[in-house]
């Protein structure tokens, strides 16, 4: 013998389908149960679904928060564009500064004074010789001063 | 859209209409909600303060399931849906529950919060027409404990099974089948006369 509230309970579950087929078997054998079922399908039968719905621009409404909600989270993604491509232009000069041959101003400038000494190198030892020529020739270095 | 495109999205299941959205197609949104608006909006309308603030929930409960939809893990779309709307009316009532009231007159017309959302007295065409007794059981409905009253509404209006429903509530099969049980009982007894009614006509 079933008590009442297990009949109900199996009742409810019969009605979602989610009643194994052996407790089904079981309630069916229930003389209570017929009356119980009745009972419980005149309520859901009276029970009528409901009439309200919702606005007919509910679904319009609903599409455009989305797009609202998606435009917010990409706006500071615009707003950080300039900066994110200010960042991304001083990263490539400095990369090319690093990674420049070696014709820089200063390493321009080094060879630059290294030929300018080579000059003067050469300059005074043709004029020393000049000099000596002179000294040979005349013999007299006041002469030499002289001129 | 192509007319083939349409016809495959209109038997294209839950989760091809969720991702077809995500997609851009804007016509895959509007047929789920087409699909799920009754129960849904049943449900919501049931445990809100009107029409406009039941359509603000259910607006409110679509966005966050599609923003959520990365979450979607369930088979039953509706059962999900309904899971949103449950944590959205809690989250209403906690934010409400240190401004209102139920003795505190809501509106301009005076009527009591509690009075309003409880006591559904019926109109005279609902007195009179075919209805009457289906507009009885919604009044009686409404006077259930809020737990017992989502249980019957869940299984009533959104047909959702007990397992769906314990879900739904966080709790097990036995507390949703138990609530639904309590609230049959109280429905039975505020509606003895109604009662005999239902099982001559049934």
């Amino acid at each position: 013998m079933m008590k009442t509230k297990q009949i109900e309970k199996w009742l409810l579950l019969e009605q979602t389908g989610e009643l194994s087929e052996r407790k089904r078997r079981k309630l069916n054998a229930c003389p209570e149960a017929e009356a119980k079922r009745a009972e419980l399908n005149a309520l859901c039968k009276a029970v009528e679904p409901s009439d309200a719905e919702p606005s007919s621009w509910a679904t319009t409404r609903i599409h455009a928060r989305l797009q609202a909600e998606r435009r917010s989270v990409l706006l500071p993604l615009r707003v950080w564009k300039p900066i994110l491509a200010l960042a991304a232009c001083l990263t490539l000069v400095v990369m090319t500064l690093d990674f420049r041959p070696e014709s820089s101003a200063v390493s321009v400038a080094a060879v630059a004074v290294g030929e300018v000494d080579v000059w003067n190198v050469q300059f005074e030892e043709d004029l020393v010789e000049l000099e000596n020529l002179i000294l040979a020739i005349s013999g007299d270095p006041l002469d030499i001063m002289e001129m | 859209m192509k007319t083939e495109d349409k016809n495959h999205l209109m038997e294209a299941d839950d989760a091809e209409l969720l991702a077809a959205y995500r997609n851009g197609d804007s016509e895959a949104l509007g047929m789920l909600v087409e699909k799920y608006k009754k129960p849904l909006f049943g449900f919501i309308y049931k445990f809100s303060e009107g029409r406009e603030d039941a359509d603000e929930v259910f607006q409110e409960v679509w966005v966050r399931a599609i923003k959520n939809m990365n979450r979607y893990r369930q088979k039953n779309l509706l059962s999900w849906l309904f899971r949103i709307a449950h944590n959205l009316m809690i989250d209403r009532i906690r934010s409400r529950k240190p401004v209102v009231s139920f003795d505190t007159p809501a509106s301009d017309d005076g009527i009591a919060l509690g009075e309003r959302l409880a006591g559904r007295a019926l109109s005279p065409a609902d007195e009179t027409d075919g209805h009457a007794l289906g507009a009885r059981i919604h009044a009686a409905a409404a006077d259930l404990p809020p737990e017992q009253r989502e249980v019957f509404w869940l299984r009533m209006e959104g047909g959702l099974s007990f397992k769906e429903i314990a879900k739904v509530q966080k709790c097990s099969i036995n507390t949703a089948l138990a609530r639904m049980q309590y609230a049959l009982s109280k429905l039975r007894n505020e509606l003895a006369e109604e009662y005999g009614e239902l099982l001559e006509a049934g």
